[in-house]
């Protein structure tokens, strides 16, 4: 299949904190979505695909093309909003657009006015007269301007109500929809992905856990609940648990009828993006 | 054609919109060679994951009811699904056949077996 993005063995070291040798790959036409605690990782990888941190070691191809030589053509062909704007506040979101739209051979005017129709944005305004979602919109209608053929997001929904992200996930559903763009969606509000989300990768200290289609994750792996006794004849078909004073709650991947037949205590529910978050995030 | 996906459903969502979309073709409500909409479309309209969508296509392929022609579109399958509700068919009375048998050994008369026959249907309507 025919990747947009290829990261391989991607590492950086910082004081106190290493990315170690992660890999990730996206194929055309599909949403990864990137989950994993504050501090995990995700922004240090993003940095790095949009070549604003230097990696110690690793490759990263984006489009089949190596990052390091055709960064220029290759950010043609990006969409991006990172955690917080970086506009110019004392302009109208008018003039903000009219600037940056000379650095994009693609933009498309019609479909910046499209979306701000959309969100409701009134680019007559001064940007620092906009509400911290309205600019957050703003970056969005911006990123998804120019047909980029690779959307990245970092945490894009933080504050916004429910409402706006449920919109916002169809406007991404239509951004793939011809299968030639791709979207890579770092957030921590895992509910957004567990819809439309074709590939989690969930990261925890600097190391990626796991990497699957999300529909295997929600199908092989089961959320397993039970007594604490139980625990220790359990552990070895455990891949992560976590224990409190009353119970353990755990995740598997195995048939889950012998377990109950075994031992007849314990309840086995289907598991949201959530639990894996919260389960394998050791402190 | 309605297509209605639950979250608390125990049914994997790829399964929940096969099933939908075959209800629709067995009972007549979208005809042969009716042109479905395109995996992305239809993906994009329900809000669910491209691969989820694939998946339910391929199925219904699998089990003959639909069609894929490279770079047209996937379409209702002509002809079989007469013959696919009589071989399911046949299949369901063979199974009952076995079942009646084993409730005749627990001397379960006609209206009871029945009776638990209506609980279960609707139990399983439930899932």
């Amino acid at each position: 299949m025919n990747n947009i993005l290829e990261i391989k063995n991607l590492t950086k070291s910082y004081n106190d904190f290493k990315l170690n040798k992660v890999n990730l790959e996206i194929p055309a036409g599909y949403i990864m979505g990137l989950i994993g605690p504050n501090g995990a990782g995700k922004t240090t990888i993003i940095k790095s695909i949009m070549n604003l941190i230097k990696p110690d070691s690793g490759k990263i191809k984006i489009f089949n093309k190596k990052l390091e030589n055709n960064e220029e053509n290759i950010k043609q062909n990006i969409g991006f909003v990172y955690e917080n704007e970086y506009f110019d506040e004392t302009l109208t979101g008018e003039k903000m657009k009219n600037i940056i739209k000379l650095f994009y051979k693609n933009w498309e005017d019609s479909k910046f006015y499209k979306y701000c129709e959309i969100f409701k944005i009134d680019t007559k305004k001064r940007i620092q007269e906009l509400s911290k979602g309205m600019k957050r919109k703003l970056a969005l209608a911006i990123a998804f301007s120019h047909n980029p053929k690779l959307v990245i997001l970092d945490e894009p929904t933080s504050g916004l109500d429910p409402v706006f992200r449920n919109n916002l996930m169809k406007n991404l559903m239509e951004i793939i929809e011809d299968g030639e763009a791709s979207i890579l969606y770092s957030t921590h509000i895992i509910s957004d992905l567990e819809k439309i989300g074709d590939y989690i990768t969930y990261i925890n200290n600097g190391n990626i856990v796991l990497s699957e289609e999300k529909d295997i994750l929600l199908e092989k792996y089961k959320l397993i609940k039970g007594k604490n006794k139980y625990i220790e004849k359990l552990k070895p078909t455990l891949i992560a648990y976590k224990k409190s004073k009353y119970n353990f709650k755990a995740i598997i991947r195995c048939k889950p009828d012998k377990i109950t037949q075994e031992y007849k205590e314990v309840i086995i529910e289907k598991p949201k993006l959530e639990d894996f978050m919260i389960i394998l995030n050791k402190e | 054609m309605d297509i209605l996906i639950s979250n608390s459903s125990e049914k994997p969502i790829y399964k929940q919109v096969k099933n939908q979309i075959k209800e629709n073709i067995l009972s007549g409500n979208i005809t042969e060679n009716t042109k479905l909409p395109s995996i992305r479309t239809l993906a994009k309209d329900l809000q669910i994951s491209v691969i989820t969508t694939k998946r339910a296509y391929k199925e219904l392929e699998k089990e003959g009811l639909v069609e894929t022609v490279k770079g047209k579109g996937t379409y209702v399958a002509s002809k079989n699904k007469e013959l696919y509700r009589e071989k399911k068919l046949n299949l369901i009375e063979e199974k009952l056949f076995k079942i009646i048998e084993e409730a005749k050994i627990l001397g379960l008369k006609s209206n009871e077996f029945i009776d638990l026959v209506k609980i279960l249907y609707q139990e399983e309507d439930k899932k």
